[in-house]
């Protein structure tokens, strides 16, 4: 893939919103769920790290879960869900997935 | 200051205030102007976000180098492991990557009551907002004999400059049986598992190329540091009888030096260490922009309302990264990415009307202990009545074995072609 194609790509995969208005046309993304993004860009590291604009909030909460009850070794996502409640891994996966475009 | 037309026009001001490019990049009419000053892992992915989150918003980058280094993975580049442009980014590169009017330019006045930044050759600006990113500057004075005009004698390479090729440089030199010593500051300061790594990695390269008898100390003006138990844990495996690690408790402050001689100087002691390559990494504070501007208190740093990582001194002004009071959030690229998201939507939400964000940070240090095996540590913060606490954390466990060491080496790579990519724009060949 050449250059610009990518940072044309990596550009449109967050979305932009309307500005000047009270209300945003969409809500915007958290910055919890930007922070995400450190790791989890869209088009790299697809393999160890999936791009969390690819994930729906219910494969979110799977894998979130999956994490805190059944750690793989080396879990980075482990260490931020280890004291979570079921509730709170719901909201967390909900917000973190509320910006997704399938 | 008198500027010549061409000076205005090589800046892009000769018919407007504010440069053109920030205004083609966004939609219709800009409605505020945010000027960032720094580009590194604060600066660059703030400017980015808040073009992003309020196309209206006006953004213009000021950084005072054209390129830099990286700190995340500049210890490989010591060890051999990475090429130096492996780990340099380009300011004007970051700047048309983000959409954002960037100027390479250094900031000799910014003014944090009336919201103006002056340039040394690009004329004055202001702005609704200012976001200062701008790192740590060593503290001189603390360490008798070494100061910054010498210090490249032994050198830190600490602030991605051309002391990391220094140092990286000079490894070659040392003899088989040779003294390596590692000068680690108190808290706080940028990098804190960074002298760590550094020791593990000298370690590996002297290994490597037959050198196993040379020693490596760890002078250190503090009695613990993060991910001790993996570290020492590591060293016993890997480099026995190599580095010695000490603690200020026993004497391992760095009080004087001899940039002539190579000798160093601990608390206490009547007699140097003769060393046959010093790395002598001060202690720090604040970058000079933030002590000059009043956004620094008597501790060196600036305090920051984390909810925003507003300046608690100057309203209007942001301060984002290693520069700030934001414990127990270490100053790492990873916070300071994730403070800068946490900055530009509070920013936005602000200039826009929105509700405001809800602070929550994340961060996670990878740190290599040899050319393949890495550790880690990571935490999730929220801040509540203006303080920021831990809500979850967690470190690499003592028993991993080597697989697991390689498998968070693999992580770290990623993780740097991911920070990388979302902070400076483009994905970085190795």
């Amino acid at each position: 893939m050449n250059k610009s194609l990518l940072c044309l790509l990596l550009a449109v995969a967050t979305p932009t919103y309307a500005a000047g208005s009270a209300k945003p046309k969409a809500a915007p993304p958290s910055p919890l769920a930007l922070s995400c993004t450190g790791c989890h860009q869209p088009l790299v590291n697809a393999k160890e790290m999936p791009a969390l604009n690819m994930l729906t909030p219910a494969k979110i909460a799977e894998s979130l879960l999956a994490a805190r009850d059944k750690p793989k070794a080396g879990s980075i996502m482990a260490r931020f869900v280890t004291k979570m409640s079921d509730a709170q891994i719901a909201s967390l996966a909900a917000e973190l997935g509320s910006t997704v475009r399938p | 200051m008198t500027l010549s037309r061409r000076d205005l026009l090589k800046a892009g001001l000769a018919t407007a205030t504010w440069p053109s490019l920030g205004r083609a990049a966004n939609r219709g009419k800009p409605k505020s102007r945010v000027i960032v000053i720094g580009a590194g892992f604060g600066g660059a992915t703030c400017a980015k976000y808040l073009r992003t989150l309020s196309p209206t918003t006006e953004v213009l980058l000021i950084e005072r180098r054209s390129s830099f280094l990286t700190g995340p993975f500049s210890n490989l580049v010591l060890a051999g492991l990475r090429s130096a442009e492996s780990v340099t980014f380009n300011t004007e590169t970051i700047g048309a990557a983000h959409g954002v009017k960037t100027l390479v330019d250094e900031v000799i006045v910014l003014d944090p009551v009336k919201l103006s930044v002056t340039t040394a050759n690009s004329g004055s600006f202001t702005a609704d907002r200012i976001v200062v990113a701008p790192g740590v500057a060593m503290r001189w004075g603390m360490i008798e004999g070494l100061d910054a005009t010498n210090s490249a004698t032994m050198p830190h390479a600490w602030t991605g400059d051309g002391q990391v090729l220094e140092l990286r440089d000079r490894l070659d030199a040392v003899p088989d049986g040779g003294t390596v010593l590692i000068g680690a500051p108190a808290n706080p300061y940028r990098c804190p598992p960074g002298p760590y790594e550094r020791a593990s990695l000298i370690a590996f390269l002297l290994s490597r190329s037959g050198r196993k008898n040379c020693k490596i100390i760890i002078a250190d003006a503090k009695d613990d540091f993060t991910k001790r138990a993996l570290f020492m844990l590591e060293w016993d495996a890997l480099y026995p009888d190599m580095i010695e690690w000490l603690p200020r408790a026993q004497g391992g402050e760095v009080v004087r030096v001899d940039t002539s001689t190579g000798e160093v100087w601990l608390r206490g002691a009547e007699k140097p260490i003769v060393t046959h390559l010093a790395s002598i990494v001060p202690p720090q504070q604040a970058a000079e922009l933030a002590t000059s501007s009043d956004l620094a208190d008597e501790s060196g740093w600036c305090p920051i309302n984390p909810a925003d990582f507003e300046s608690k001194k100057h309203p209007g002004v942001h301060v984002l990264g290693d520069a700030t009071i934001a414990a127990p959030v270490p100053k790492s690229a990873f916070a300071a990415n994730s403070q800068a998201k946490l900055c530009a939507s509070a920013v936005a939400a602000r200039l826009n009307g929105w509700p405001a964000p809800e602070p929550r940070l994340l961060n996670t240090c990878y740190s290599f202990v040899s050319d393949t095996q890495a550790i880690s540590v990571s935490a999730f913060y929220g801040a509540v009545d203006g303080r920021i606490s831990v809500l979850s954390d967690g470190v690499s466990p003592l028993t991993g074995d080597t697989a697991l060491r390689e498998l968070e080496a693999e992580q770290a790579k990623a993780w740097y072609v991911s920070i990388t990519a979302d902070s400076f724009g483009l994905p970085h060949a190795e």
